[in-house]
């Protein structure tokens, strides 16, 4: 009996993440792949067309490359930004100060608020016509500039919330500095390696392969990304300069009732994700320094 | 030896909870005597406020029934629903626009026949014809409606008068007036902005009307056909470039912030906004310690097909095939429709009611908004073709705006844009004709 149960224990412990991976996410993978090949509309039966919604996609849909342009340009500006951003504020973290914890905190907490629709508003609320950044410039004497509303400058406005919360990247980026042992630094400083050689000819290798997590962790994540650029700019923005990728599936999918054709959609970005992560894992190899190696 | 015990005992109370948790929703909706209705709705505070003061009433007087209300704002109503509706969890009782009833009824059944419902709703008090016209499904009657609507011009009487214009309630507006009158006010007032939009009110209210006007008939035709033109599309995108070159409306980077909250665009809020083409119905929302608001015609040129003013019904109650309460909901709706406590306490929250009844009631306690009702008079007094459910369709309302935007942004020549306008519709049409 208590043999079976000494089975059965570890079972019950994740059982509710079980019962999450299972409802929230396999089921729904295994049926958006189903409904890619049918003409699902939410409310009525589905039916079995074949590979028409992944040809629609590519051959005609004014929105799909266009769409996936944005999303890649996005990318491009958060990325890098949040990044570096991190790890700019790691290392600063990672000095000796008095009442640092503090710090830490302060700048974690971004990441907390997220995503989230509120701080989405209140990005609204800064970088709108009559907003909070215009008032500050307006005091400097500048014109006021539609940062949102002007197709040249919105999609980055958008990326600069991702930027701004980089804290989990900078949590894990503090974890790694703090693994790489004072003894490898001090010997280098002794041998004569200046502030800005230690950093980039010891630290940086020794933390690539955080920085390689980091890099795939959160390209994976802007990628899919949707609420900010949602609620933003709702319609995908001026010009549809802000017409993510995860804009394109809510609207085909819960707006236009297309179902089928926004999970033929979701598979696509899905193959994409996955060819740049493999990409990036077989270029990292030359890249990425372990210690253990 | 105790700790494992305990961590046992937690780990399978974890599990329990969460298989309660999943159960507890079925369990509280009905335990016999008491039944919980849901109602949703959208709208602003006033009609968020009177309707759940009505719920209250309601359950004073059925103490058994208790009505739960889902609000939330038109912008994501409509998806919410829909999801709700894939999910079987819609509620019983559901607000929607008028045109959606086409939408949903593409759908498969979702929507309850209400004349099976003929012994517990007296709908004696609403004009069949009206209720044949807007709330049909072929021969199901699957709503009715909580209040009437059409397109109005709004104007705000202390801004006009602020800058020297004259407009009142029978003035006759035409679209070059719109274009006289703006930079008029342009001069008297620099910040302020004449014919106040959001990208969709330029699409629906003064887009359509104005392409409409040309030719008369319906934006998309019943048959899954075109009803505009080439050329009545060109003269509309040349009009609102003008609209937007002579700085009679807000850059449309600046209102697409407000998109579906036109009412909450500083330029309107700080009255320095003249006027809008809206539908009666947010005549209240609009309203404000700077803007008084007074009603006449939308512009209508000289010599136009007709006056292409929507007027239908504002929202309609209906209710949801999924429901285990049909009944309760049924007699819910009766008694919000033709209680006289009921009246008064939802007062005109949804727009002008839509029954005679309901007016003198209201009128006779003077509880009902009198630009509304004038309102009212004017958009069914200059009535144009009742725009069908297809014509609202989601996807080429996205279309038309994009291709707006792209006009206004100097992307794309009006021609050019006529053409892309049509080509893509007509795609979308074949594609809901074939469905």
């Amino acid at each position: 009996m208590k043999k079976r149960w000494k089975r059965f224990e570890g079972y019950v412990y994740i059982a509710p993440w079980l019962f999450g991976f299972f409802a929230l996410q396999l089921y729904p993978l295994v049926v958006s792949f189903i409904y890619s090949f049918t003409d699902f509309s939410m409310l009525k039966e589905p039916h079995y067309i074949g590979l028409k919604n992944y040809i629609q996609a590519f051959t005609n849909d004014p929105y799909f490359f266009k769409s996936l342009g944005v999303t890649f340009m996005y990318v491009l500006y958060a990325l890098p930004g949040k990044l570096v951003f991190a790890l700019i504020i790691a290392v600063i973290l990672n000095q000796k100060i008095r009442g640092i914890g503090i710090f830490r905190t302060l700048y974690y907490l971004p990441s907390i608020l997220g995503g989230s629709v509120a701080v989405s508003i209140l990005w609204r609320f800064i970088f709108m016509k009559d907003g909070m950044l215009n008032n500050i410039l307006g005091v400097f004497g500048f014109e006021a500039f539609d940062w949102i509303g002007n197709p040249a400058t919105s999609l980055f406005i958008v990326a600069l919330l991702q930027i701004w919360q980089f804290g989990s990247s900078m949590v894990l980026f503090l974890a790694g500095l703090k693994n790489i042992s004072p003894e490898v630094i001090e010997s280098a400083r002794i041998d004569g390696a200046g502030a800005l050689q230690r950093f980039f000819r010891i630290t940086l290798p020794l933390l690539s392969p955080i920085i390689l997590f980091n890099f795939v962790m959160q390209m994976i994540q802007l990628f899919q990304d949707f609420s900010a650029a949602f609620v933003i700019t709702p319609n995908g923005g001026p010009l549809k300069k802000t017409y993510l990728y995860g804009m394109m599936l809510y609207q085909n999918g819960f707006q236009f009732f297309k179902m089928g054709y926004a999970s033929a959609q979701s598979w696509v970005l899905f193959v994409i994700i996955i060819t740049i992560t493999g990409c990036i894992f077989a270029f990292s190899r030359k890249l990425v320094h372990y210690e253990d190696e | 030896m105790a700790n494992r015990r305990f961590k046992q005992i937690v780990a399978f109370g974890l599990a329990l909870t969460m298989t309660a948790g999943m159960g507890a929703a079925a369990a509280y909706a009905d335990d016999g005597e008491n039944i919980v209705l849901r109602f949703s709705w959208w709208g602003a505070e006033a009609r968020h406020e009177k309707t759940l003061a009505a719920f209250e009433r309601y359950h004073e007087l059925h103490p058994n029934i208790t009505i739960e209300g889902e609000y939330s704002s038109i912008d994501t109503y409509y998806q919410k629903l829909v999801t709700q509706f894939a999910g079987g969890t819609a509620p019983d009782i559901i607000q929607i626009d008028q045109p959606w009833i086409e939408d949903f009824a593409m759908q498969g059944q979702l929507l309850e026949d209400l004349n099976d419902y003929t012994d517990i709703i007296d709908m004696s008090t609403y004009d069949a014809d009206y209720l044949a016209g807007w709330c049909m499904n072929g021969d199901r009657l699957e709503a009715l409606p909580l209040g009437l609507n059409g397109y109005t011009t709004m104007y705000n009487k202390k801004a006009l008068e602020a800058a020297g214009i004259e407009i009142d309630s029978s003035t006759e507006l035409t679209w070059d007036d719109i274009l006289t009158l703006g930079e008029q006010y342009k001069e008297a007032n620099p910040d302020g902005i004449f014919l106040h939009t959001d990208p969709n009110t330029l699409e629906k209210n003064i887009f359509r009307p104005y392409v409409i006007q040309q030719y008369g008939g319906y934006f998309l035709n019943p048959d899954f056909t075109i009803g505009f033109t080439r050329e009545s599309l060109i003269n509309a995108y040349n009009y609102l470039i003008e609209l937007s070159d002579r700085g009679i409306i807000q850059p449309l980077n600046e209102t697409a912030t407000f998109d579906g909250k036109i009412d909450q665009n500083p330029v309107w809020v700080n009255g320095q906004a003249a006027l809008c083409i809206r539908w009666v119905s947010d005549l209240q929302q609009l309203l404000n310690d700077n803007v008084d608001i007074g009603v006449c015609r939308i512009p209508v040129n000289e010599g136009a097909a007709e006056t292409g003013i929507n007027c239908k019904p504002s929202m309609v109650a209906t209710i949801y095939t999924g429901s285990e309460h049909k009944k309760e909901a049924a007699e819910f709706i009766n008694w919000m429709v033709n209680d006289e406590e009921a009246t008064t306490i939802l007062a005109d929250c949804r727009g002008v009611p839509p029954t005679e009844r309901q007016r003198t009631q209201l009128q006779e306690a003077g509880m009902l908004n009198a630009a509304m009702a004038e309102g009212i008079s004017i958009a069914v007094a200059n009535a144009g073709t009742p725009q069908n459910g297809l014509s609202d369709n989601a996807e080429v309302t996205a279309i038309s705006l994009d291709i707006i935007a792209r006009v206004l942004y100097k992307q794309i020549s009006p021609e050019d844009a006529a053409d892309e306008m049509i080509q893509r519709t007509e795609e979308k049409l074949e594609t809901l004709k074939n469905s």
